[in-house]
């Protein structure tokens, strides 16, 4: 009887204790596991109540294209691979397959360099659209701040979404954040993307402020905005708006030519639209350093067809090209960016628009809509700085031709522009086939990334020729 | 914050605290209620032979009394003439002698043959007996630890232990062991690491280091692990099922270790002496060309391409080096000994009450280059044992200390090149004792001593367990810890590491610095309850635990020096930039249970589960649940083998299933961040997306199955045990794959994908002959673990498309298949699975090669003769692994090469395994030897046998019979190994690092 007693007393104050533990256990569960932010990370509500911390966010985007979008002056970017694709450089080496299957245009849909094309830019896009939400929803930011940063956002939203599509033909045109309806995303008509395009352009450049003289370059401005929108119109066929763009840049912008071929890549140019900053003071581009040439028979040279196809006397042979000599043989290299170390002071910056496109889109929108002495007077503006004789009066169709040779000679290994050219104007079989055996029709567009269609049916079919 | 907390919850804990204090003074009286003992029993106690046994506990049964004997064996306590006595020790079958009203008691004590019986095991929270255990747990003591030259406590477990497979990296001292317990079961390759408790306190394995500066140190940099010292260790638990691992909730899917280190003994106070020194080398080297060979395979390789003259730049074969020099490579620049000293002091003692142990130990190990580079560790361990005269309170405190060194220089970079270097090099040193650089014809591969890495790293363990006993049968426990881990790391590039003619100056000299700290304090209080209700055993478990763990570190990089002498101070760099600057938290709160049914000693149900709170998670997936339920049937004890001359003297069988869980996916991965992107623009630091949000992601979990059989014959002299088990892993913590227009390549989320591991473990162990002056005792074990990837939805389009085939373990390779050297044009051919005419896409890589082990085990046997004793351990391990071609350069290019080549095709006509020599520049020997490294030809079988540890000791004088002992003994580690692999070592699997090392020591120890 005793013993039962005890064992009672003993079950009950077991229980009681028990309860007792679980009381503590109830009342700091949910309270003892939260844990304050990392130092080095802020919460995405935080960055955008903070003009300073936009800006970095912005900051990212940019020194995205600097580094490791399809921008990059490194050997991954458009300027050296599509310079390859299309008829610029001449690949030496053996030993760099993943640079030959561009050189001999086989890019397979596996492709390493495609899906980093792909995947940078819609991840900028992202970052962009991130921006785009946060800035419309932050209490902190002034009305001016939000309208830069808007404007800003969707021009980036808008310059990587062009080279998207013109590297892969209809692709989505991404507005939001949310991965679930991004995941499942369709592609786009052609014309449809020229829309949005033409949209977030005319909207950024509403947006961004029309600071005259000579603003700080390293972020879009009004003009940057616009000179996309000339394009975006020329490339579209829309010539009367492209040429009321091009003019609007170069006679508002108080932006001028360089008469010195040498100052045109100069941090201080005065023809620059757009540049990129460097990472450091005292560092100079990835261009300078790709196509920088110490010793005879480099990997990559300039193509004996763009060699060969430079007027005598064009002053940008001996201004923007440079050449190694042995036994005979030059191998000659672009010589645009001339720094490919480091400085004392940053002297170059990678150029993202310039001024003497914009001068060419003028010349080709002028004469497509039947203003040939208008055209004249734009391209021979471009001649005449390259020393070279103008041109006089000719039928449409020859001076057409005249402003894309100008551009190929104006526009050389400068992001892809000469491959774009040859597209948007239907020559590229014309011109590449017969001095590239691999060519086919089909290539005027790379193949999707592989895994991009398996991740996302809504994507197929692949394009064309893959 | 912790303020705030208090806040919060101020009326609960207000509550309980009261409901606790509610508790004593009931307590308080009853304990005095006890009768005072009557008499005085005393009497001796002596082992078979008669000899007397020193520190035997003596306890009074059904009381809080109790003594131990002395030098004499002699004990005196007071007791009651119808008391019980219960003695034990270690070593020997405990005994309980009924007084029946005698004034002397003496007592003669069985040696346990088996040491199987009452082995206690530490289940972490609990104890449980080796013969009443319901779950997977096996244990690895002092004993066979200590009789290992080693220095990191993994290394103690391997070929010991079934169901873990335990590896090491390097031999190099100081680096890591990698070990897995029954198998990957998480896709993320960083997500398998076991959980790894040190006195009752979790112990984060990932390491401090900065992975640009212990580039020196294979794998993820510098485990905290190595920081342990094994003197330290009185034993390593692992816990592998439902059962046992399921009470550690959502951090026990990989298994537990739990290491104890030692306590202090009641009885006399013992002083221990321990020195030993050992010298170390290389165990394997590849048998290479010599300069003849290779002079041969040059000029053929020349001939082959049709390059006529040889070059001017060749300088191994067109004469501008000596063509008669030859050189070991191997043997010069990582053929050095290693010189092992370890001393070890040890004082233990105390009365019943109170105990204590001081352990102190230092290490120190050469490494095998040139130069000199080594490991060093100190030790400290103090350790405090006290219990209240009436025993209701005990009191445990424990602390380690533990500080390393390490030396290293750009030791893979040695071992690359002594296999690649022309054995007719020039030689290291000029005439004048400089760096010989052969007027710029060579990169003198010394130059890497230049180049430094030095490690320091500390280690705090301290631990208080309190235990107080509100009534019989009622214990309130209370764990408290506190763990810190220092780590500083420096590497030096200086200028020195290039040729002086290049005139590179110290303005490119580079260095390294990293300074990490994690900090982590854990409270576990507890209750348990044991009752006996009739044949009903109960014993309930209940506990919370809170834990919080800080990390930070602090990376720099910093170039541009004035001068190298200047290269290890930051402020003298013209350019220094931060790597890394982090600082993490890690919050952990649990409620854990444990009930355990024990009827007639026959049948035991054990239940666990845990309730936890993890800071990993999103606030929606904090908490989660986790169980098991484990039973188990001692059907020897049934009257059918009970009676009669049973050869079964043992007889068990076991099941378990439950879940455990993982939250190993790093800290704050839930929340929505932008982080600082490493880069600048306008110089400010970039604030980038850290990843593409998503709060509602939670633990891995595993479901674990087991059935397990244990057989004793013969009293035991024969133990059997055999176990089957099933683990699934689903809710794959992992980078759900996106496709690229979110933005993102994946997000962090739990993939339906299942991951199945399932096997088979045997352990043996016997008792084969017993005699007074001899005994031999075998163990073996042998595990046959099998890992599959049961499903994973759109495998494809995910980035694990080209390295995981559903129906295939998770560790395979996908690669070529060779179809051997063409006889016409002497180059490998592959087998064009998709039909495209080119060896190239990824859909030719049709042949899968499991690299996972197929089998393995060890086999010991222990053999004492007089004074003698003898320990043999073989461990071996059936297994493929990518062998020399893997990182091989093409045979007739300016590298040497193993003796294999010499069988290459020549001309047409020829069949081999070996392509034609080529110097690497026509593209298809180039390209044929690109592919034959991704083939099935560059895996190969790694299997091996290794007599992993030899130990003789011979006693000179017993402590228990003169009251000094002497023992002196000599011992081997990675003595001789059985393999046909092609490399430099089957078990590292890699010709890039050291292999192990083997180790012989000498040494003594006295104990007084």
């Amino acid at each position: 009887m005793k013993t039962l007693n005890i064992s009672f007393r003993k079950v009950l104050q077991a229980g009681y204790l028990t309860l007792a533990l679980l009381f503590l256990a109830l009342g700091s569960c949910e309270d003892f596991v939260d844990v304050d932010l990392p130092k080095d990370q802020i919460t995405g509500e935080i960055v955008f109540q903070d003009p300073a911390t936009v800006e970095a966010a912005l900051g990212r985007i940019y020194s995205q294209l600097r580094e490791n979008a399809f921008s990059t002056g490194r050997s991954s970017g458009i300027t050296y691979l599509m310079g390859h694709y299309a008829d610029e450089l001449t690949l030496n080496a053996i030993d760099l397959p993943n640079v030959q299957v561009y050189a001999n245009n086989n890019v397979l849909p596996s492709d390493n360099t495609v899906k980093g094309y792909w995947d940078t830019g819609y991840s900028m896009i992202y970052e962009a659209n991130r921006i785009m939400e946060g800035v419309d929803a932050s209490t902190e930011l002034s009305m001016e701040e939000k309208s830069q940063f808007m404007g800003e956002a969707k021009f980036l939203r808008a310059y990587a979404h062009f080279y998207l599509m013109h590297l892969f033909g209809p692709v989505p045109y991404i507005t939001g954040t949310d991965y679930r309806v991004n995941s499942e995303i369709a592609r786009l008509e052609v014309e449809q993307v020229y829309q949005k395009l033409i949209e977030d352009l005319t909207s950024a450049k509403e947006s961004l402020p029309t600071l005259s003289g000579n603003p700080e370059k390293a972020r879009a401005n009004h003009w940057a905005a616009s000179a996309l929108l000339a394009r975006v119109f020329l490339y579209q066929g829309d010539s009367e708006s492209a040429l009321a763009e091009a003019e609007y840049v170069i006679n508002q912008s108080g932006y001028f030519l360089e008469t010195d071929l040498d100052n045109v890549f100069l941090i201080g140019s005065t023809e620059t639209l757009w540049h990129l900053d460097t990472e450091l003071e005292g560092t100079n581009t990835y261009e300078g350093f790709t196509f920088r040439v110490d010793i005879p028979n480099p990997d990559t040279v300039l193509s004996e067809t763009l060699i060969n196809s430079f007027e005598a006397g064009d002053a940008r042979f001996s201004s923007w090209i440079n050449g190694v000599e042995d036994a005979g043989t030059t191998w000659y290299f672009p010589f645009k960016y001339k720094q490919a170390s480091n400085t004392e002071q940053t002297l170059e910056r990678s150029v993202m628009l310039r001024l003497a496109e914009i001068y060419l889109i003028a010349a080709e929108a002028a004469t497509q809509t039947g203003n040939t002495t208008q055209g004249l007077m734009y391209l021979n503006a471009i001649r005449e700085r390259a020393d070279l004789a103008p041109l006089g009066a000719s039928d449409a169709n020859i001076l057409l031709e005249a402003i894309w040779e100008e551009r190929q000679h104006e526009l050389f290994t400068e992001l892809g522009h000469r491959f774009f050219d040859l597209k948007r104007t239907e020559r590229a079989t014309q011109v590449l086939q017969p001095i590239k055996p691999d060519w086919q029709a089909t290539d005027v567009l790379l193949p999707l990334p592989e895994s991009e269609l398996l991740a996302n049916p809504e994507l197929k079919p692949q394009n064309d020729g893959y | 914050m912790k303020i705030q907390w208090i806040k919060a919850n101020r009326f609960s804990l207000f509550l309980a605290i009261n409901m606790l204090l509610a508790l004593w003074p009931s307590q308080t009286l009853e304990a005095a209620m006890a009768p005072p003992p009557q008499a005085t029993v005393a009497g001796t106690v002596t082992d078979s032979d008669g000899n007397p046994l020193v520190g035997v506990s003596v306890q009074v049964v059904d009381t809080q009394r109790g003594t131990i004997t002395d030098i004499d064996g002699s004990f005196t306590i007071q007791a009651n003439p119808d008391d019980t006595l219960y003695i034990s020790i270690i070593g020997f079958k405990p005994l309980s002698v009924p007084i029946k009203g005698r004034k002397t008691v003496n007592i003669k004590l069985e040696e346990d043959v088996t040491q199987l019986g009452e082995v206690v095991l530490n289940a972490g929270y609990y104890t449980v007996s080796e013969r009443e255990r319901t779950g997977s747990i096996e244990k690895v003591s002092s004993g066979d630890i200590e009789k290992q030259p080693v220095s990191n406590p993994l290394a103690a477990l391997q070929g010991r232990v079934s169901g873990a497979s335990v590896v090491q990296t390097s031999g190099l001292p100081g680096t890591n062991f990698s070990i897995q317990i029954r198998g990957q079961n998480s896709i993320r390759s960083g997500g398998n690491e076991p959980l790894y408790v040190i006195d009752g306190v979790p112990f984060s394995s990932s390491s401090l280091g900065e992975q640009q500066a212990s580039i020196p140190i294979p794998g993820r940099g510098v485990s905290p692990l190595n920081n342990i010292n094994p003197n330290d260790i009185e034993s390593i638990e692992i816990l592998k099922d439902a059962d046992a691992t399921a009470i550690y909730g959502s951090r026990g899917a990989n298994g537990v270790v739990l290491i104890t280190t030692k306590k202090g003994r009641a009885g006399v106070t013992q002083v221990t002496f321990n020195v030993s020194t050992g010298m170390g080398s290389v165990s394997n080297y590849l048998d290479l060309l010599s300069t003849d060979e290779y002079l041969e395979m040059r000029r053929e390789a020349y001939a082959n391409d049709g390059i006529e003259p040889i070059p001017s730049n060749a300088y191994d074969v067109n004469g501008t080096w000596d063509q008669d020099r030859n050189t070991d490579w191997q043997r010069e620049l990582f053929g050095n000994t290693s010189y092992m000293t370890n001393v070890q002091g040890s004082v233990s003692g105390g009365s019943e009450q109170t105990q204590f142990l001081l352990n102190g130990s230092y290490f120190d190990q050469t490494d095998v280059f040139p130069g000199d580079f080594g490991n060093t560790k100190v030790s400290g361990l103090a350790n405090l044992n006290h219990r209240s005269e009436n025993g209701r309170l005990s009191l445990n405190l424990s602390t380690n200390f533990i500080s390393e060194e390490n030396d290293l220089p750009n030791g893979s970079s040695l071992v690359v090149e002594a296999l690649l270097l022309p054995p007719n090099a020039p030689s290291l040193y000029d005439e004048n004792g400089e760096l010989n650089w052969e007027d710029s014809t060579w990169n003198n591969p010394l130059r890497h001593l230049e180049s430094e890495y030095r490690s320091s790293a500390t280690t705090l363990i301290s631990n208080a367990g309190i235990t107080y006993r509100i009534m019989d049968g009622l214990d309130f426990r209370t764990n408290l810890g506190y763990i810190e881990n220092h780590l500083s790391e420096l590497r030096t590039v200086p200028s020195t590491i290039y040729n002086p003619a290049f005139g590179v100056g110290s303005e490119f000299s580079l260095a390294i610095h990293n300074t990490g700290k994690r900090s982590s304090y854990i409270a576990e209080p507890q209750l348990q309850w044991k009752h006996q209700f009739g044949s009903l055993q109960l014993d309930i478990l209940t506990g919370l635990s809170f834990q919080e763990q800080r990390s930070s570190r602090v990376s720099q990089r910093a170039t541009g020096f004035s001068s190298n002498s200047l290269i290890e101070s930051l402020s003298a760099a013209s350019d220094v930039s931060i790597l890394a600057d982090l600082e993490q938290e890690y919050r952990y709160h649990a409620v854990f249970g444990r009930l355990n049914l024990n009827y007639k000693g026959r049948y035991f149900l054990n239940l666990t589960g845990r309730r936890d709170g993890s800071s990993r998670f999103g606030p929606e997936k904090r908490f989660a649940n986790f169980g098991a339920i484990g039973a188990a049937w001692l059907f020897s004890e049934e009257e059918l083998f009970k009676n009669g001359q049973s050869f079964l003297s043992f007889g068990k069988l076991r099941a378990s299933y439950g879940t455990s869980g993982n939250d190993q996916i790093g800290d704050y991965q839930y929340l929505d961040t932008y982080s600082f992107g490493g880069t600048q623009y306008q110089n400010n630091p970039v604030l980038l997306p850290t990843r593409l949000f998503n709060p509602n992601f939670s633990w891995e979990s595993n479901k674990k199955l087991e059935f397990g059989l244990e057989l004793g014959f013969w009293n035991d002299r024969i133990m059997l045990s055999g176990n089957y088990y099933r683990n699934r892993s689903s809710n794959q913590l992992v980078g759900i794959p996106l496709p690229g227009t979110t933005g993102f390549s994946s997000i962090n989320g739990n993939l339906n994908a299942t991951v199945e591991n399932k096997g088979l473990e045997f352990e043996w162990q016997s008792v084969n002959i017993k005699g007074r002056d001899f005994r031999w005792t075998t163990s073996f074990n042998l595990t046959i673990p099998k890992n599959r990837l049961v499903s994973f939805p759109n495998l494809e389009g995910s980035t694990f498309a080209n390295s995981l085939v559903i129906g295939e373990p998770l560790n395979i390779l996908k690669l070529y298949r060779n179809l051997g050297v063409d006889p016409e044009t002497g180059i490998h051919e592959f087998e064009d699975f998709n039909g495209d005419g080119a060896i190239a896409s990824n859909d030719d890589r049709e042949v899968i090669r499991n690299l996972d082990p197929e089998y393995y085990g060890g086999l010991n046997n222990s053999i004492m003769v007089g004074k003698f004793t003898f320990d043999v351990l073989f461990q071996f391990s059936k297994q493929l692994g990518w062998n020399y071609w893997r990182d091989a350069s093409i045979p007739g290019s300016r590298n040497n090469q193993p003796r294999e080549v010499m069988n290459r095709w020549q001309q047409v006509g020829d069949v081999s395994d070996v392509q034609r020599f080529s110097i690497g520049q026509s593209i298809d020997p180039l390209i044929g030897h690109f592919n034959y490294q991704q083939s099935d030809g560059a895996v190969s079988d790694a299997s091996f046998i290794r007599l992993k540890t030899l130990s003789v000791s011979y006693e000179v004088s017993n402590v228990k019979q003169k009251g000094f002992g002497c023992q002196v003994f000599l011992r081997g580690q990675n003595l001789w190994t059985w393999t046909d692999y092609l490399g430099l070592d089957p078990e590292t699997r890699s010709n890039q690092t050291v292999p192990p090392l083997r180790m012989v020591s000498i040494g003594t120890q006295l104990t007084f």
